[in-house]
């Protein structure tokens, strides 16, 4: 994995060792959790695991490796950069994304300001998910998104874990490059947790095509304003809508003349349909094509793909 | 004729002493002014853009004067190395390393040390009130600097006039 030492380098100096020592295939790996005083848990294609301090792999807790305190405070600094100020928003929501798009989620005492989260002090459990870029991984699914007008409105329906983000970004980079008889489209990216195009300082660190414009850790609604007045995308791709103003924000885009590609966490069409915001999308048949993905051997497997009237296409 | 070229040398010598110390007592005021200027400076990349600290340093570092300037970008670099856990021993070691040919007194250093316990750990708020706190004592600082170089600058080289001749009427 081209970023393996980057991932090492977020950990303590000891967590380290012990990973290094553990030799995981990166490729592979899905998590590792970290809990204060408890053993050290890694996912590896669906399978967990606990490490010993040698980095065996081990199944009884009794001869696992359990975390210091201190190692978790020392991977939040080198996490944070010794700067966890800047990481402050954030962490109040629970995560923070590092270079190449992994999640790492943060639990720990809550400080309140009023009812409101102000900050996570006392940071004890940790879990790093890693983002894996899969490259053609929309091949089987892009032929239909393609109608007589140019790209269709596309919904990818998603339970969690299944591989929606994975999904989206390859799309954004077929779509971006040109492919199967098609030009490539500028496409605008409204990336709010960082998790499509893993931005550095900006720049992403995935490969999202060569005609992708970024709007980094920008609130979705808000970000698909500036990006509609802006950069003149020709197709729109955001991840994970769900709140009024990020469908209201959507409709503008499609008025403007914006393709629309964005995902949300569902498990049907009719799952779509129970929820009150997202019902009327379907029912005026804003989108033209749903992507329905489910929880397969491997990443972004296709359930099915359905046109705006609900007919079933593959 | 040897006699007066060695009472001209010890003269001299000994007023150097004596301009050598008044340096000094101006040489501190000036680089208070600069750590002032950086804390400044460190101040507005966080509260506007909310910068980490490694890429702050490294802005600074290339718009001041040295060796402040090789202090903020080798502390960056060691903190991208990631070689010290605690980012207070880590300030306290590079401070030792890079201002200890300064003007700065003891008393100044252990105090920009003790930034370093609080720089980078707590939220935002607590980050900027930090930092003015200690722009506040960097005022006192540079106010009693100031006056201390104001009375004692003269002092001192007259000091060093007065004992080149002392010490050449004794002498020779």
């Amino acid at each position: 994995m081209k970023d393996r030492d980057d991932i090492l380098h977020i950990f303590s100096r000891r967590i380290r060792g012990v990973l290094e020592q553990a030799d995981l295939d990166f490729e592979e790996l899905q998590e590792i959790r970290l809990r204060a005083e408890k053993p050290l848990f890694v996912r590896l294609r669906g399978e967990e695991y606990l490490l010993s301090e040698q980095g065996d792999r081990e199944t009884d807790p009794e001869k696992a490796w359990k975390v210091p305190v201190r190692e978790i405070r020392e991977t939040m600094e080198f996490v944070g950069k010794y700067s966890l100020y800047a990481y402050e928003d954030e962490l109040r929501q629970g995560y923070l994304t590092l270079q190449g798009g992994h999640r790492l989620g943060v639990s720990g005492k809550v400080v309140l300001e009023g009812d409101k989260v102000k900050h996570i002090r006392y940071i004890s459990c940790l879990n790093l998910r890693l983002s894996h870029e899969v490259i053609g991984c929309g091949d089987s699914v892009l032929p239909f998104l393609w109608g007589g007008t140019g790209l269709c409105h596309t919904l990818i329906i998603s339970p969690p874990r299944c591989g929606k983000t994975t999904l989206l970004r390859d799309l954004i980079r077929q779509i971006s490059n040109g492919d199967l008889g098609h030009p490539g489209h500028t496409v605008g990216v409204v990336d709010e947790r960082s998790e499509i195009c893993g931005c550095y300082q900006g720049i992403p660190a995935n490969d999202v095509g060569i005609r992708t414009d970024v709007m980094d850790a920008c609130p979705k609604a808000e970000g698909m304003m500036m990006m509609v007045r802006s950069m003149s995308p020709q197709v729109l791709a955001v991840d994970e809508i769900g709140g009024e103003t990020d469908i209201r924000a959507l409709e503008t885009a499609l008025f403007c003349g914006c393709r629309l590609l964005v995902t949300v966490h569902g498990s049907s069409l009719e799952d779509i349909r129970s929820k009150p915001l997202l019902r009327r999308l379907v029912e005026e048949q804003m989108f033209e094509r749903y992507v329905i993905l489910y929880n397969g051997s491997r990443t972004g497997m296709i359930r099915q793909i359905l046109d705006e009237g609900g007919k079933i296409l593959c | 004729m040897l006699k007066g070229f060695g009472a001209l040398l010890i003269m001299a010598s000994a007023a150097g002493i004596g301009a050598s110390f008044s340096r000094d007592l101006k040489g501190r005021c000036m680089e208070l002014r600069l750590l002032k200027q950086m804390i400044y400076m460190l101040r507005g990349e966080i509260k506007y853009t909310k910068t980490p600290l490694p890429e702050a340093f490294t802005s600074i570092a290339a718009r001041m004067k040295e060796p402040f300037g090789s202090f903020l970008e080798q502390t960056a670099r060691e903190m991208e190395s990631q070689k010290e856990g605690n980012f207070g021993d880590l300030w306290k070691a590079q401070i030792k390393a890079w201002l200890s040919g300064t003007c700065l007194k003891k008393e100044d250093k252990e105090q920009l040390g003790s930034l370093g316990e609080v720089l980078g750990y707590l939220d935002l708020e607590m980050q900027l009130s930090s930092l003015d706190l200690y722009l506040e004592q960097l005022e006192i600082c540079i106010r009693e600097a100031q006056e201390t170089a104001s009375t004692k600058q003269k002092l001192y080289q007259s000091l060093g006039v007065a004992g080149g001749i002392f010490l050449v009427i004794l002498l020779v």
